[in-house]
């Protein structure tokens, strides 16, 4: 399934992604609604978590959910997994260097699953304000309650990075 | 109360004031370790009392970082206080406020269009809520289903506590007000906006209560970006010390306050007797409170006293619940208030415990004495059972089900139909509907429900109006006759509590889970309360009304 799921997935994304870089190359109608406010220079720095609900693959609004990163900050994700294993893709994954993984207890809060599967990640170190970023995985085996949120059995979540300083 | 009650009341976080309105502080709040401050207070006077409700921004400083966050002030307050001021009341007062909500959007994901902003709007829309008092719920009383935008007029709230003369008056202890707008009531609840109400009555008079120091205590768990801003988004549970993520995704911190503090020092003398109230005013997390190398003698739960004080090492208090108690300083030294670990059913195990204050005991030993006998509590009426019921409660948080028939948080996100909620939490398989009646009771009635827990999360249940006393936990009859207005249902296990619906209150209310994230996503239910005689039992959900 992975490996089906994972080309399928590839000519989407590359249509995406491009889509996503025009979108920022000529900035999108409306996006002047938030200002970007400044976050101490001391504060410490928890993650970015993702979970399955911030999966874009095969969302037909994945255009509109494009993160936003700022600069040095750390990112993880979050899957349910046990007996599902999820792996970093990273060929299919860009800017994100992977920084650790484990697996939390987390017994019978999702049908089919016994753990939480926890993926820590680095922006890349030549990561700067505009680049286009993504982080890809992938599991084989997928419970029937997450088919319907990562019908794949691919998690993706795309980003841009800023950096507001 | 007079202006010199308002300020003593206030204590030092007035007498900082000045220093930090530099700084742009509304309300001058304490770093790490400063002394837990006294709140604000109002009293009502010959049995009546009005005043504003006003939510407004202010910039907040807990523990090291600057929040910003909305605030309740009374009327006669300069600044909002956070957590909002103590009401104190009498059984038989009538007490009204005004609610004004002056809110602006905050916690804003960047990069979020004007679209993305307006889609989100309801998060500012408002109202208020009395937590376990027995009054109205009809429209301008404890009605939740109002509701109040940023900038529109006034809103008129009056409520009549019940005396002496209706045979049921009020039970003297804490309860609560904190807003109620399905859909935003857990981030209101992340932005500390809750207050406490004592009602003050019999158990006021036992001596030794009388005669010790009272301390109103309000926890709080505040979920802020790095921007001290609650974020103003989706949300989704995860694992790990702050258990939620917002969609979009931004980095976030839980910050566990005693009003308004991050870990400050409670000063207690070895021998003295002290009074704690204390309300769990979190949305989300479980407090298995303890105070280290002292015991917990509980005099009252959820507002109603006991007939004598428990002994106890822990209280647990759900989100909602209240927990009053003396407590006796030991020998000198420094003891941690802690919110033990504790496995409520979140994703990612037990929450983590969690020092949320010193007790500091110190200074000259005394011997002061505790009760041996409170007050006589509210009886179960001797009158047969009208009704069993069973009610079932069932989380969803794959993320991957259809949207159900519901008005939640998702709605305000502007999903449309080809998008799946975050989560959807369901009471007897269906989400909240505001034009349902999922019950008709008739008032002056006994009934049984039966509370089914189908997940591991511990839903806590919470009826609106009248408390209930657990007759049964998995089937098994228990003898306790403790009232409650919150019980967390045991996980994969269910609960009996005995009802008694008072002959003098009908309308519409609602019950639903006390973990408000999961209010918001649906686990909310209507209630009809019939006038006394008539007979509804057989109407259809779509009929609000109480006879056929």
């Amino acid at each position: 399934m992975r490996d089906m799921s994972l080309s399928a997935f590839r000519v989407v994304f590359n249509a995406v992604s491009l889509a996503g870089l025009a979108v920022l190359a000529l900035g999108s109608p409306g996006s002047a609604g938030s200002e970007t406010l400044p976050w101490p220079d001391d504060a410490v720095k928890r993650p970015y978590i993702f979970t399955q609900q911030h999966n874009v693959d095969g969302r037909p609004d994945a255009e509109s959910r494009i993160q936003k990163i700022r600069l040095d900050w750390p990112l993880q994700v979050q899957l349910p997994g046990n007996p599902a294993v999820w792996t970093f893709v990273e060929d299919q994954s860009v800017l994100v260097e992977p920084r650790g993984r484990t697996m939390v207890y987390s017994p019978n809060r999702i049908d089919g699953t016994e753990s939480i599967f926890v993926f820590d990640f680095a922006l890349a170190a030549d990561a700067k304000d505009g680049d286009a970023g993504v982080i890809t995985l992938a599991t084989e085996e997928l419970p029937a309650s997450l088919a319907p949120v990562m019908p794949n059995g691919v998690f993706v979540v795309k980003f841009h990075v800023i950096d507001p300083d | 109360m007079r202006r010199r009650d308002f300020l003593r009341q206030a204590g030092a976080a007035v007498g900082l004031a000045p220093a930090l309105q530099a700084l742009g502080v509304s309300q001058a709040l304490a770093q790490a370790g400063q002394l837990l401050r006294d709140l604000p207070e109002l009293r009502s006077e010959n049995g009546y009392l009005k005043t504003e409700l006003i939510i407004e921004m202010g910039r907040f400083q807990v523990g090291g970082r600057m929040l910003h966050l909305p605030a309740y002030r009374f009327q006669h307050m300069d600044a909002g206080s956070l957590p909002g001021p103590t009401l104190r009341i009498k059984p038989g007062d009538k007490f009204e406020w005004d609610l004004i909500n002056r809110m602006v959007p905050t916690g804003i994901p960047d990069g979020a269009t004007q679209k993305q902003i307006d889609d989100l709007s309801q998060l500012e829309y408002t109202n208020v809520h009395t937590h376990g008092l027995q009054v109205s719920p009809e429209p301008g009383g404890d009605n939740v289903y109002q509701e109040l935008k940023p900038g529109d007029p006034p809103q008129p709230y009056s409520y009549q506590v019940p005396g002496p003369e209706t045979g049921r008056p009020q039970p003297a202890g804490l309860y609560w007000y904190h807003p109620h707008k399905h859909g935003s009531t857990s981030r209101q609840a992340w932005q500390g906006l809750s207050g406490a109400i004592v009602v003050e009555g019999d158990i006021d008079a036992v001596p030794e209560i009388a005669a010790a120091r009272e301390r109103v205590i309000v926890l709080n768990a505040l979920l802020v970006n790095p921007a001290g801003e609650v974020p103003r988004a989706g949300i989704a549970p995860n694992a790990g010390f702050s258990p939620f993520t917002s969609i979009p995704a931004m980095p976030t911190d839980i910050l566990l306050t005693m009003n308004g503090q991050l870990q400050p020092v409670v000063e207690l003398q070895p021998g003295e007797v002290q009074r704690w109230r204390i309300l769990a005013a979190a949305p989300h997390r479980f407090y298995w409170l303890e105070v280290e190398g002292h015991t917990l003698f509980q005099i009252g739960q959820d507002g109603v006293p006991f007939a004598e004080p428990r002994p106890v090492d822990r209280i647990l208090m759900a989100p909602g619940n209240r927990a009053e108690f003396l407590i006796k300083g030991g020998r000198a030294g420094t003891y941690a208030i802690r919110a033990v670990e504790y496995e409520q059913g979140h994703p990612g195990g037990a929450r983590p415990g969690w020092i949320i204050g010193t007790l500091e005991v110190a200074g000259e030993a005394r011997d002061d004495a505790l009760p041996t006998r409170l007050v006589t509590p509210p009886r179960m009426p001797d009158q047969p059972v009208a009704r069993a019921r069973t009610i079932t409660f069932k989380g969803e948080i794959s993320g991957g089900v259809p949207k159900g028939e519901f008005i939640g948080a998702t709605e305000h996100a502007g999903h449309d139909d080809t998008t799946l909620p975050a989560v959807q939490f369901y009471l007897d398989g269906k989400v909240f509907n505001a034009d349902r009646i999922d019950q008709h009771v008739v008032a002056g009635t006994v009934e049984d429900w039966t509370l089914v827990n189908e997940d591991v999360f511990q839903h806590p249940f919470h009826i609106h109006v009248n408390p209930f006393q657990v007759v049964a936990i998995n089937g098994q009859p228990v003898d306790d006759d403790t009232w409650w207005d919150v019980i967390p249902l045991p996980s994969k296990g269910q609960i009996t509590v005995r009802m008694f619906f008072r002959p003098d209150v009908t309308g519409k209310t609602v019950y639903h889970c006390h973990i408000l994230p999961h209010e918001d996503n649906g686990m909310m239910a209507n209630l009809r309360i019939c006038p006394p005689g008539s007979d509804p039992y057989n109407l259809s959900e779509e009929v609000d009304q109480c006879e056929i």
